[in-house]
């Protein structure tokens, strides 16, 4: 459906978890990406967030992705947004958050940055 | 509950039950009693043939006897008592002479067959010489007396009344009558027994229906039927379950109508919408809320300076939590606003304030500037705000101001401070500042397709000459057509900041002669040409300035109106000499010094090339501040004189002062009828 976000989780073999996001992050499903994005974070792993299939962001989705991102920060590990769509940059863009985030331009070169 | 039904159930059934029962006997009796009448005849017949036999076996005997009327006397009257049905038992010698009759008169007479008989027709099987008749009243067989040499010695009679033959089907009737009436009753007993069954689950299902009508669904119909009845029962259960839960939702839906109403209603109250001037600023505020009320605020907050404070912000949360932040904010923006003159600093006080009421992830976007009307110039700070599209128009292109500060409450550790910037932005004649939402950039399009930042630029930009509101309304024209007239999903605000194109140019912009000229020789000028006013130094002493007007040439040949323009603005400028210059021992004094060109017929021509010279004693202004008399920055001006203040700018060409000359404080003042007039056209037309 246009109106969900699927969200597909995998373990690398460093450990980090590799979410990839396919559709739209607004009100209705941000909630749940911040809920397990949480859950992973709290177990210390690294999380890379594959962004390219993502359509929209809502504020609520800036939200929920700066609270992993902050979340991320305090525990010390790293959280990062790879491959982000033009949907995704241009939000982070007006609101001048991506001056904060780590943003990588591929999934690959995420996963060779935590040498993973 | 007690209702009772028009017609009981009980009576349709068991009327139709009787009915159909009664025909049915009806159809049945009138078959059986045929059947019947035809078996009792033949039984009859049978009978009645075997009983004249039997007699004439008997009489056999008798009659080959010398006296056989004795001996058959007796034997015909036992017959005749052992069925009193018979009507008549007679034994005939061969010469019909009677010779056995109940009757013993008879005896020897001949016998006589009543009338009326015909043979029956008969299934019985009838022997030579033997006969069965029949009439409408009797049944008769008569059969031969035979010796045993077969001699033929007589007939033996017997005859039956038929009416006992209808008694006996009569009885037949009256039997099957009761039974049918057994049945019937039966029927009906069973019939009743079945139908209070069945009424029974009705009356629960009744009741249970009765007990939804008045809304309570949370009774279930207690009804173990199996019959039809029972699937009812549990049809309406689920139907009550459904309608719980539909009900459910309109009461949930009700609810958010009533907080979207709420939120609604706390925004309109809080935005101020509509068109103010601030000098030659035109500020104009719009909001449009979304179906599903957003967070978005716009306010203009006076300063005590003079200075406004304008700002728009969007909180990320929607509905009636959204809008309670944005109350949260604009409170504590009053707060606040009088306390940092930093713009970039009142942001960072307005997120440690606001902080602990946003939820996980919620956020602010703002921009707030204060504008300085007597500087055109606004500074600003933005926290993840939209660009602010500032229209120049000298250049008629976009000045997109992009900065790099974040949203409030989205980040902590003092990085919203570290982002955030003051920044400045002059606004030139015909500039306009238009600061919006991003419920006007996020606009989509049926095809997904939002608006963005350069279609705003293009049609604020062709409509920024037509001023503030029509570009305002041409947005609002150009999103609805973008967005095929659907409902917006975000609150659209902006706020639009329009400096007047006309070059309303403060006196300094364009020094006349009057600036360069030197104002002394000025002062010794005017005094020479005769029209001089000296008044002492009281407000009261003001009143001399009417009559002195009138004896000037030009001046009093103005239209009234033109002239009590002139006349207020003098009494206004000295008035005000009076009232702040101090001691002025040696009076006030007013010369007119006519223009120096040729003579002309016109009068406003004549006044606007003559000048007014004003001089008094008192204290002068400080130079340094006020080196001219401009009355914007005239604190005189400023302490309640704000409609003479208007005044003066909207008919004075000029106005210099020029204190402590050797001729004493000089305030030398050009007049120009003619722009009073146009200022009021400009607002008129």
């Amino acid at each position: 459906m246009a109106d969900s976000l699927a969200i597909k989780m995998d373990r690398t073999p460093g450990g980090a978890i590799v979410a990839r996001l396919r559709g739209r992050i607004d009100g209705r499903t941000a909630p749940d990406l911040m809920m397990r994005g949480l859950a992973e974070l709290e177990s210390g792993r690294t999380v890379i967030l594959n962004l390219s299939e993502v359509t929209f962001v809502s504020s609520a989705g800036v939200g929920a992705i700066m609270v992993l991102f902050q979340t991320a920060e305090r525990q010390g590990i790293g959280l990062r947004l790879a491959a982000p769509s033009e949907a995704v940059l241009s939000v982070l863009g007006i609101l001048n958050l991506e001056q904060f985030l780590v943003i990588d331009a591929s999934e690959s070169d995420a996963l060779r940055a935590i040498g993973g | 509950m007690s209702a009772r039904p028009r017609i009981s159930m009980r009576v349709v059934v068991i009327s139709f039950t009787v009915a159909i029962v009664a025909a049915a006997v009806l159809a049945v009796g009138t078959v059986a009693e045929r059947n019947t009448r035809q078996a009792l005849t033949r039984e009859a017949e049978a009978r009645l043939l075997l009983e004249a036999r039997n007699l004439a076996l008997t009489a056999a005997g008798a009659l080959l006897s010398d006296l056989p009327e004795l001996t058959l006397h007796p034997v015909v009257r036992e017959l005749g008592e052992s069925r009193p049905e018979l009507a008549f038992v007679v034994v005939t010698d061969h010469h019909g002479v009677i010779q056995g009759h109940r009757d013993a008169r008879v005896l020897g007479t001949a016998w006589q067959l009543p009338d009326g008989l015909a043979p029956a027709v008969t299934v019985a099987r009838l022997r030579t010489d033997e006969r069965l008749l029949t009439s409408r009243t009797l049944l008769v067989a008569t059969v031969p007396v035979v010796s045993a040499s077969g001699q033929r010695l007589g007939n033996a009679a017997v005859g039956l009344q038929r009416a006992s033959l209808e008694r006996a089907v009569a009885a037949a009737r009256r039997q099957q009558l009761l039974w049918v009436l057994v049945v019937l009753a039966a029927g009906m007993g069973v019939t009743f027994l079945v139908l209070t069954a069945l009424l029974r689950p009705i009356g629960v299902l009744r009741a249970g229906l009765e007990r939804i009508g008045t809304g309570d669904l949370d009774t279930p119909i207690q009804l173990t039927d199996r019959t039809e009845l029972g699937l009812l029962a549990d049809t309406v259960n689920d139907m009550a379950r459904e309608l719980k839960v539909a009900q459910r939702a309109a009461v949930e839906r009700e609810r958010l109508a009533h907080e979207v109403e709420l939120a609604r209603d706390l925004q309109q109250r809080l935005l101020p919408t509509g068109t103010r001037t601030l000098g030659d600023l035109t500020l104009c505020g719009a909001h449009r809320a979304a179906a599903e009320v957003g967070g978005d605020y716009v306010d203009l907050l006076p300063l005590p300076d003079g200075r406004m404070a304008v700002t728009i912000a969007d909180v990320s949360g929607k509905g009636l939590g959204g809008c309670l932040v944005m109350t949260m904010l604009a409170a504590s923006l009053r707060a606040l606003r009088n306390e940092h003159r930093s713009p970039r600093a009142l942001l960072v006080a307005l997120e440690e304030q606001l902080a602990p009421t946003l939820k996980p992830g919620e956020f602010v976007t703002m921009f707030y500037g204060v504008l300085d009307p007597r500087t055109r110039s606004l500074v600003y700070a933005s926290a993840g705000h939209t660009p602010l599209l500032v229209w120049r128009a000298a250049a008629g292109e976009a000045d997109w101001q992009a900065t790099r500060g974040i949203p409030l409450g989205l980040m902590r550790g003092g990085r919203l401070n570290a982002t955030l910037e003051d920044r400045e932005v002059q606004l030139g004649p015909g500039d306009l500042l238009f600061q919006f939402t991003d419920g006007y950039s996020e606009a989509f399009s049926p095809g997904g397709e939002a608006f963005g930042l350069p279609r705003i630029a293009d049609v604020v930009g062709s409509q920024a000459a037509a001023g503030p509101e029509a570009a305002i309304a041409a947005l609002s024209t150009a999103l609805a057509a973008w967005s095929h007239d659907r409902a917006p999903d975000d609150d659209q605000t902006v706020l639009a900041i329009a400096r007047s194109a006309v070059a309303n140019a403060p006196p300094a912009a364009a020094p006349s002669w009057l600036a360069k000229t030197d104002p002394v020789a000025l002062h010794e000028r005017a005094r020479s040409s005769g029209h001089v006013l000296t008044l002492p130094a009281t407000l009261e002493a003001l009143d001399g300035l009417r009559p002195w007007l009138t004896t000037l040439q030009g001046p009093a040949a103005l239209p009234t109106d033109q002239r009590l323009r002139m006349e207020v603005v003098l009494y206004e400028l000295a008035a005000n000499v009076i009232e702040h210059g101090g001691p002025q021992e040696a009076g006030i004094e007013l010369a007119w010094l006519p223009g120096a060109g040729a003579p002309s017929s016109d009068p406003i021509a004549q006044v606007r090339e003559g000048c007014f010279v004003l001089r008094d004693r008192g204290y002068p202004f400080r130079p340094e501040r006020r080196p001219t008399f401009n009355a914007g920055q005239h604190p005189a001006w400023q302490k309640g004189r704000g409609l003479g203040l208007d005044i003066v700018q909207h008919v004075v060409n000029e106005v210099v002062f020029r204190p402590g000359t050797t001729a004493g404080n000089l305030t030398l003042l050009s007049f120009d009828p003619a722009k009073g007039e146009e200022r009021k056209e400009e607002q008129h037309g």
